[in-house]
């Protein structure tokens, strides 16, 4: 009987053992095929073309323009039938980064892909690198039931100096704008909080300006005062114009000029820069008093500038020339504040034409726009050695270094606010002050004014002076009621519309009014806002229509019961021959 | 989906900035688009983006494309870099001034090991209305450069998804989470894989009763 106990025990226990094993094996088939049976993983990366220390802020944020700017992109598929689990992406920089963990997944499914972006938090240690090398990025994949993948690149790390414009590859470049795809980085390059430029912009503030308010009280004259100072500064402590390198660079499939960029601090404590780095340097500045600093690119030059009340002004900052740079032309080789203005000024002009041509190189960096888009500062040491030279700098200020003297600077800076007289608290009435936000200059007495050389004065709503060979003629069924009077050459290719808006309040709504004129015509109106002048607002702009365009000037005051003010412009045909007449018959408004 | 959609419109905003400039300012009120998205089981995405223009909004639009549709591929893969983005495809109805772009993005939504599956929507309380559990649609307008843009994104979940929801994230942004469960078949073998354990079980148990029975029987004296 014991015999046929225990061979009943082992039959009864082996059937329920099979089920029990089958049945754990079927419940959990999957972490357990997924434990036994591997994945395979199929991996592209694409990756930067260089690393630019200046920018490492960006680098680490992934929302930071979009998150354009990673180490790599890594495309990640499973393309076996079995789940991969637990799958790890590390990387490694020697030297810079050690093993980082970038993103882990859980579960990925037969067929499914995943996109791994790295962003690299460097150290603030890279800013102080300044000669290029060439490193190598190291790539793991791991993973519960995956053979460990290993991947790497080289790349190369510039100094922090180094600038390279774009990182398009160079059969991919559509537009010659493209070439300068990396130009809103250039705000990286603005150090507002670098302890030097605080130092620098205190002195100025204190010694040069002797106080000002720009920032606080938003006056368009303040700002203007400001920007002055910023110049005067640099004129009377003599810095100058030079360049650095700037080298065509063929990195990978990418082709781009990579220049050699002095920091601010640089160039206030070496006195020296070129056109980028001295709107760099302007930028840091404003933008720590305050102000909305604008950096203007076009081809072959940069100048600053700022924004206020949606004006845009600007000065020609390497006007500070230097006296190796004088010629025949500029015996001094460099502009006093006054034509250093007036040529921002029109250099604007100028950039608004650029743009409006479609032209895509001429670009306006607007660097707080920039900055809050996450193209952020490098941070910087303190130095005392540089605060030294700072102090220096300040005590030229406090000689007074050349002849001119802050009262004469602002003075003559254009008197942009016009007839409002009270510019920056100290400054004096400068009557007639040549200001049309940009013009070129010329004749300016007052409420007095002569007509230049064969022109004639309209008497009328406005007064103003037109070249006496036009013709006058008035407004007919076809116009615009507001229009009284249309002055044109024979062709009409060039032309002074006069108005006349009963019940306007501000110039914007003239122009508004204008513009759905035209847009009723079926053509096109563009137009920008370029300050005040005299009592007058300015606006310049373009009207396209089937065929052609039409740049003009426009400027409209207040009168008794509403707006008055002329629009004067010429085909875009004639290129720049109406130019000056266009803008003496401004300048010519009473 | 992080950045996704909101970076779509902007995209196809910007094209007309380029091609119009300033000049159509106050023209270009009222530019309608439809964003479809599909998501398929792997967390890609089928995107279909179509836009009906005015007659003026037509001709500024055909100025920049004219015959190099590749712009608006690189538009599109420059508004989107942290994505890969593949299959392009254009057509466009020239009588109806009505254009459709269609490519897939790989990846777009995330998965964990218990099937939930989540994206971020990258905007801040979007004007959502749930059709179904496994359809939305997100409206917005966007006025940039005078011009208005009013938006209709309709988004497909896959067939199998359920319990669909649009929270917001620590960052107050609006997050699509959504389950999808185990495929049949997984499902079936595990509750076979159950029933063999339960019916092991029960015959240890029976087997355990049957042991007792016969030691009864081995100590009765008039069996043995």
């Amino acid at each position: 009987m014991k015999v046929i106990v225990s061979d009943f025990k082992k039959k009864s226990s082996i059937l329920p053992a099979i089920l029990v094993v089958a049945g754990l094996l079927m419940a959990f088939h999957r972490p357990i095929m997924g434990l036994v049976s591997p994945a395979n993983l199929d991996v592209k990366i694409t990756h930067a073309p260089l690393i630019m220390p200046s920018v490492y802020k960006v680098y680490a944020n992934e929302d930071a323009l979009e998150g354009k700017y990673s180490l790599f992109k890594m495309l990640v598929t499973n393309n076996s039938n079995n789940a991969a689990q637990n799958v790890t992406v590390s990387y490694q920089l020697p030297g810079y980064i050690e093993w980082t963990e970038v993103e882990k997944f859980p579960l990925l499914l037969p067929g499914q892909s995943v996109v791994v972006n790295c962003y690299p938090s460097f150290d603030q240690k890279i800013v102080e690198k300044t000669t290029a090398s060439k490193e190598k990025v190291n790539i793991k994949i791991t993973g519960s039931n995956i053979e460990q993948k290993d991947e790497s690149f080289g790349i190369e790390i510039k100094g922090r100096n180094e600038f390279m414009y774009t990182f398009i590859p160079s059969d991919e470049i559509r537009t010659p704008g493209e070439y300068f795809d990396n130009a809103h980085l250039l705000t990286c390059l603005v150090t507002p909080e670098d302890p030097i430029i605080k130092y620098f912009t205190q002195k100025i503030q204190e010694k040069v300006l002797k106080g000002e308010d720009a920032s606080v009280t938003n006056d368009d004259a303040k700002g203007i005062r400001f920007m002055s100072g910023i110049y005067y500064s640099t004129l009377i402590s003599h810095f100058v114009y030079s360049g650095t390198s700037g080298v065509p660079a063929t990195i990978g499939d990418v082709s781009s000029g990579v220049q050699s960029i002095r920091l601010p601090r640089e160039v206030v404590t070496g006195k020296t820069g070129l056109c980028i780095e001295l709107s760099l340097l302007y930028a840091s500045i404003m933008m720590n008093a305050g102000l909305d600093p604008i950096i203007f690119l076009i081809p072959g030059h940069a100048y600053p500038g700022f924004r206020m009340n949606n004006n845009y002004y600007a000065i020609e900052a390497t006007g500070i020339g230097g006296e190796g740079l004088a010629d025949k032309n500029n015996p001094t080789g460099m502009m006093t504040t006054q034509q250093a203005l007036e040529t921002g000024m029109k250099e604007i002009q100028e950039f608004i034409k650029g743009m409006q041509s479609g032209d895509d190189r001429y670009k306006i960096i607007d660097v707080r726009e920039s900055i809050k888009k996450g193209a952020v500062a490098m941070e910087l040491k303190d130095d005392p050695n540089l605060r030294r030279n700072i102090d220096e700098i300040g005590q030229s200020f406090e000689q007074g270094g050349q002849k001119v003297n802050v009262q004469q600077a602002q003075n003559n800076a254009p008197n942009v606010q016009g007839d409002n007289g009270n510019n920056g608290g100290n400054r004096q009435n400068n009557e007639g002050g040549n200001n049309e936000g940009g013009n070129n200059g010329g004749n300016n007495n007052g409420g007095n004014r002569n007509a230049p050389s064969g022109f004639t004065f309209f008497q009328g709503p406005v007064t103003f002076a037109y070249p006496s060979s036009w013709h006058i003629s008035g407004a007919n069924s076809q116009s615009m009621p507001q229009l009284r009077n249309l002055i044109s050459n024979s062709n009409n290719s060039a032309y002074v519309e006069v108005y006349n808006f009963p019940n306007a309040t501000s110039g914007e709504q003239c122009i508004k009014s204008i513009q759905q004129f035209i847009y009723s015509m079926g053509a096109n109106l563009d137009y920008q806002s370029h300050g005040q002048s005299r009592g007058y607002t300015i606006y310049n702009g373009q009207t396209s229509y089937n065929g052609g365009s039409i740049l003009w000037l426009a400027a409209f005051k207040p009168s008794q019961n509403g707006m008055v003010g002329i629009a004067t412009g010429f085909n875009s045909s004639t290129g720049s021959k109406y130019q000056n007449t266009v803008s003496n018959i401004l300048k010519s408004l009473q | 989906m992080k950045q996704t959609i909101t970076k779509w419109v902007f995209t196809i905003m910007a094209l007309f900035i380029i091609s119009f400039g300033a000049k159509a300012q106050e023209e270009v009120k009222g530019l309608k688009q439809l964003f479809d998205v599909t998501l398929d089981e792997l967390g890609n995405a089928s995107v279909a983006v179509s836009m009906k223009l005015n007659a003026s909004q037509w001709a500024a639009f055909k100025q920049y494309v004219g015959n190099n549709t590749s712009n608006l591929k690189r538009s599109m893969e420059d508004a989107l870099p942290k994505y890969i983005l593949t299959n392009f495809k254009y057509s466009e109805e020239e009588m109806n001034r009505t254009y459709t772009m269609k490519f897939d993005v790989n990846g777009i939504v995330k998965n964990d090991k218990n099937g939930k599956w989540t994206a971020s929507l990258d905007t801040k309380d979007p004007d959502v209305t749930k059709l179904s559990d496994k359809e939305f649609i997100i409206s917005q307008d966007i006025v940039s450069n005078g011009a208005l843009l009013q938006q209709t994104q309709k988004l497909h979940l896959p067939a199998r998804a359920s319990g669909a929801k649009i929270e917001k994230d620590s960052f107050g942004k609006a997050i699509l989470t959504y389950n999808i469960g185990t495929p049949v078949k997984h499902t079936i073998i595990s509750a076979l894989g159950v029933l063999m354990i339960l019916g092991g079980g029960f015959f240890f148990y029976r087997n355990g009763r049957s042991k007792q029975n016969n030691l009864k029987v081995a100590k009765d004296p008039v069996a043995a």
